[in-house]
């Protein structure tokens, strides 16, 4: 029975150049019986027109092919389908590291796909769809592999912006051939596994207007009616689809149930999932025994498992670069900084300028340090990357979903410490703080306006009371919220400006050891605070200083 | 499971089977050829034979040049003497018009020339195709074609225009197809007449004892039979002419019997002399002489012939069909002619000019090979004179000359032909035999367009 479905599945699939061959094998035949009928004359110039007979058959062919494609097929973006047997994909569930609660759902995914005929037969519902959500790089297709590596079964694995194409109706064809093959697998391999990778660009909600639907909406009206045949057919096809997109993103047609009704929700990784990924990437290149994965872990809060892999592999390539035979902490650091940081650019920076920039640099790094109640500050540089002169750069110590009042205050503290810190050096200001001040005023605008951290008690969202981009506010309530905003940003500045004034000295070293040295790592900013007498407040008391926040 | 499908096995497979495709075809083009020379005639008539439904052509070759005689017995749609004595002849063309049956068939024969001569390894550079007209008017309607001119039509490097100017053909009284058509009857009537038409016809004054058991109407016993025994062929008629309307008629004829279980006589051959008179409006058969009665001395008063005479001098007898040897300057002179001829016909400055064309050109490969133009061409003109040595050649003369020489040069060129010297254009003046030569180089230059004809004449003394 098996090997009839076999042989009809391979019939199905191969018909065409069968019978192609069939034919071709018969005109062979023919042609030589032909040729050897003719007469001595008339079958030398046969066969010296030959060559050039079959040089015109394929120059016509090709150039048939091509208009054929350029002008009915949309050119040669054809559909690359996938088509990967189950086992030949090869990712188990034990190479899924970090994402350890997707994983869990996942696997009972796989449960559920082992076990359809006992499922068929209890009478539950067959699972049609598996909508992955997540964010970039953290493993939503090698997790779909997995999946299919252990339900052992075909993998078609497609990007949705492949389905999307100029020429009308070819989205939808697409869609249609992509389902009738995945049908063929099912029928011979009792199941198969569609992926289609950044789901979003083919599932936003659909637009209608007078002119009608677009091609996008062509595209998924045939995803939705293909999902929905899939119920009409026996065969086990089960749509996987990936996106980083927000769930409101996508159509409500797609996320109800009998389409991608199972929706799992890919986080980046926790510090154990961290740990685990460096040891794992690391586990394939050469490194330092001393390097103490653990720590890797917190010094790479909120990176995705593809950040972590790639800051590997661009330690590796450091170490080469550096002549070195192993990878240590110096590369990895360097491998952080520069995916963090981008790359230092030469630039030519007058002795004024970057004094200030020192000095700026210097006061972010001190109020971060003494007043931020979650982040390290991991480096300071006045080396210019990207569009800056000079960088602090903190990073949290533990993985936080939400932030506190505290936090953005500190967060709006560290804004304006530069400002501050030119204006207490050099009694003037300058451009630098622009990105600073932007920030600064989009935190305290968000906490006074929508989180009700004002300090004139008005609480709610108010920018919900809107009508287009008016806002259905009086004016005295506006005035009340720009002052609270206003407010908070001068009760920050205060603070600020009272810790670098009061930290003088350690504000002038920190300077003078940046124009000096250009760079401090952690480790010097640390032992320079410990000179001071100043220990890292969360490592020890794991609160917030005690000046860390305004009343409200 | 099974292995993922790929999609490459039958595309491997196309590749094998191309491969395979390609070499077969290769081999298959380094078979024999299909018409080996020893077996070119018998291929020729074969072909006409099964394909095309000719019973009977005649196959020979001569040096390079293939022949075929094509008997036919209707060739012309009217009967040329009706015609003529009619007095209704206004046109003399519409007399000399080809049956469509004759023309299919010449045209079958033609077509299967074409096929043997391509796809034999026997030398072939000429095909010559006689369609004789046997029954009505002993008229030939001859081709003569050059094997290359074919290939290069085939392949569109000559136009077929081109081709038909390079083919020559001709009509010509045949005088031997009219003396042998009464043998050729006799022979007939021989296999299909019954006894006393063939003794009203032939034997009117013979008793039929002395006839009938030469030519089988009298069975072992003696009896007399109503129908002959034998089937009659004729393998070889040659004729000479007597003195007066006689003709000696030799014919060589194989006999089998009709019935194949008739084992009264063995098959054989046997030969006559006949005495055609051609008197009167058709040619009659005077007497039936068995070559095995002719004796080493003559013995009849009116027949000169001895058995030993007639065997020597039998290979200069007149045949029917005879293959000319063609050479390329005697294939290129014919073409000349009627060439020229055409366009003496077509030219109006010639045709206002000149009286009547009668042109020839002829080449002669002895002491050096060269081409002669012979053209009989009086000037309209009473007091103009074609040349004279003061004044040198006529301009009419020089423009005649100058169209000649100019479709020489382009058709011997387009042959690639330099097996000559020169070109000698001959004028017969006041009893006297004029001769110009140009050579080969001159007329290259003429050709070029560097000289004018006037400039490269010389006068030969």
């Amino acid at each position: 029975m098996n090997k009839w479905r076999r042989f009809k599945l391979f019939w199905m699939d191969h018909w065409v150049k069968t019978s192609i061959i069939f034919a071709a094998c018969l005109l062979v035949i023919l042609s030589i019986w032909g040729m050897a009928s003719l007469e001595s004359y008339y079958r030398n110039i046969t066969l010296a027109q030959l060559p050039l007979q079959i040089l015109m058959v394929i120059l016509n062919s090709v150039i048939f092919v091509y208009l054929y494609m350029v002008i009915f097929r949309g050119g040669f973006s054809k559909l690359d389908k996938k088509n990967i047997k189950g086992t030949a994909v090869n990712v188990k569930f034990s190479d899924v590291i970090g994402i350890d609660e997707a994983k869990d759902e996942c696997w009972e995914v796989v449960q559920l796909i082992k076990d359809h005929a006992r499922l068929k037969k209890i009478g539950g519902k067959i699972l049609r769809g598996i909508l992955m959500m997540g964010p970039p790089g953290c493993g939503k297709t090698y997790l779909a592999k997995a999946i299919a590596t252990e339900a052992g079964l075909p993998f078609l694995s497609m990007a949705a912006s492949e389905f999307n194409e100029i020429f009308v109706g070819v989205g939808a064809s697409r869609v249609r051939q992509l389902f009738k093959k995945a049908q063929r697998l099912s029928y011979g391999f009792g199941g198969c596994i569609v992926f289609i990778d950044e789901l979003d660009a083919m599932g936003q909600r659909r637009t209608f207007n007078q002119f009608g639907s677009g091609e996008g909406n062509t595209t998924q009206n045939q995803l939705l009616v293909a999902m929905d045949g899939l119920s009409d057919k026996s065969e086990n096809i089960i749509v996987i689809g990936a996106t980083n997109a927000a769930e409101d993103i996508l159509d409500p047609a797609l996320l109800r149930p009998g389409r991608f009704d199972r929706k799992v929700y890919i986080k980046k990784p926790s510090l154990e999932g961290r740990e685990a990924l460096f040891r794992y990437y690391l586990g394939k290149i050469k490194y330092e025994a001393a390097i103490d994965c653990k720590r890797l872990a917190r010094k790479a809060v909120d990176k995705s498992p593809a950040d972590i892999e790639n800051i590997v592999k661009e330690s590796a390539l450091i170490a080469t670069r550096n002549k070195k035979d192993v990878v240590g902490l110096k590369e990895i650091s360097e491998a952080i900084e520069r995916i963090e940081l981008g790359m230092k650019q030469k630039l030519t920076i007058n002795a004024r300028e970057r004094e200030m920039t020192a000095y700026h640099e210097s006061g972010h790094l001190i109020v971060t340090y003494l007043s931020h109640p979650r982040d390290d500050v991991f480096k300071a540089s006045i080396i210019p990357r990207k569009s800056s002169l000079g960088v602090v750069h903190p990073t949290s110590i533990e993985e936080w979903h939400g932030r506190d009042r505290e936090t953005l205050f500190a967060d709006i503290k560290i804004c304006l410490a530069g400002y501050v810190a030119e204006k207490i050096k050099f009694n003037t200001t300058t451009t630098g703080v622009t990105a600073d001040f932007k920030q600064a005023m989009n935190l305290a605008h968000f906490m006074v306006w929508v989180l009700g951290m004002g300090a004139s008690g008005l609480i709610g969202d108010y920018t919900v009371y809107k009508e287009g981009n008016a806002l259905l506010l009086s004016e005295d309530v506006k005035m009340r919220l720009n002052q609270d905003v206003d407010k908070l940003l001068r009760d920050c500045m205060a603070e600020v400006e009272a810790l670098l004034r009061k930290e003088k000295d350690l504000f002038e070293r920190f300077a003078n050891e940046l124009l000096a040295k250009q760079e401090l790592d952690y480790d010097e900013i640390e032992a320079i605070f410990n000179e001071y007498g100043k220990a890292n407040p969360r490592r020890f008391s794991g609160m917030p200083p005690a000046n860390g926040s305004p009343k409200a | 499971m099974n292995a993922p499908h790929k999609g490459t096995v039958p595309l491997e497979f196309l590749k094998g089977l191309s491969l395979f495709f390609l070499i077969a075809l290769a081999l298959s083009g380094c078979g024999p050829v299909t018409y080996p020379e020893v077996r070119c005639k018998e291929h020729l008539q074969k072909i006409a034979r099964e394909e095309y439904g000719i019973p009977r052509i005649d196959v020979e070759f001569q040096g390079t040049t293939l022949g075929v005689f094509l008997p036919l017995d209707h060739l012309f749609a009217m009967d040329l003497k009706t015609a003529l004595m009619s007095g209704s002849v206004t046109d003399m063309e519409s007399l000399f018009q080809p049956t469509e049956e004759a023309i299919d068939k010449v045209e079958d024969i033609l077509f299967s020339m074409s096929r043997v001569m391509l796809s034999t390894d026997k030398k072939i550079d000429f095909y010559y195709l006689q369609a004789t007209d046997v029954e009505k008017s002993g008229m030939d309607l001859t081709f003569i074609g050059q094997i290359d001119d074919l290939k290069r039509v085939r392949f569109w490097d000559i136009p077929r225009s081109e081709y038909r100017k390079r083919i020559i053909h001709d009509l010509r009284m045949n005088r031997a197809a009219l003396w042998h058509r009464p043998v050729r009857h006799f022979f007939k009537d021989l296999n299909e007449s019954s006894a006393d038409v063939i003794q009203n016809r032939y034997f009117p004054n013979t008793a039929r004892e002395k006839w009938a058991r030469e030519f089988f109407f009298m069975d072992a016993q003696g009896s007399l039979l109503a129908q002959g025994l034998g089937e009659w062929t004729v393998l070889d008629m040659r004729s000479i002419p007597l003195q007066g309307n006689d003709v000696i008629v030799y014919a060589k004829a194989a006999f089998v019997p009709k019935d194949p279980k008739n084992k009264e006589f063995e098959p054989g051959t046997s030969e006559y002399l006949f005495q055609v008179s051609t008197a009167g409006d058709t040619e009659t058969i005077q007497r039936i002489i068995p070559m095995a009665y002719l004796g080493e001395k003559t013995e009849d008063s009116g027949l000169s012939f001895t058995r030993d005479i007639v065997m020597r001098s039998l290979p200069h007898w007149e045949t029917e069909f005879k293959t000319p040897d063609i050479t390329m300057g005697d294939f290129l002179s014919r073409q000349f002619t009627r060439r020229f001829q055409s366009i003496a016909g077509e030219d109006e400055r010639i045709y206002n000019t000149f009286a009547s064309v009668k042109l020839i050109v002829r080449f002669e490969p002895d002491p050096k090979p060269h081409f002669i133009f012979n053209a009989v061409a009086p000037l309209r003109g009473v007091k103009e004179t074609a040349y004279t040595s003061g004044q040198g050649l006529h301009e009419d003369v020089l423009y005649f000359w100058g169209r000649v020489a100019r479709e020489f040069v382009d058709v011997l060129r387009s042959y690639g032909f330099k097996d000559y010297d020169f070109l000698e254009f001959q004028l017969f003046q006041e009893g006297k035999l004029l001769s110009w030569t140009v050579s080969r180089e001159d007329l290259e230059l003429f050709r070029r367009h560097k000289k004018d004809l006037s400039s490269i004449l010389r006068l030969s003394q």
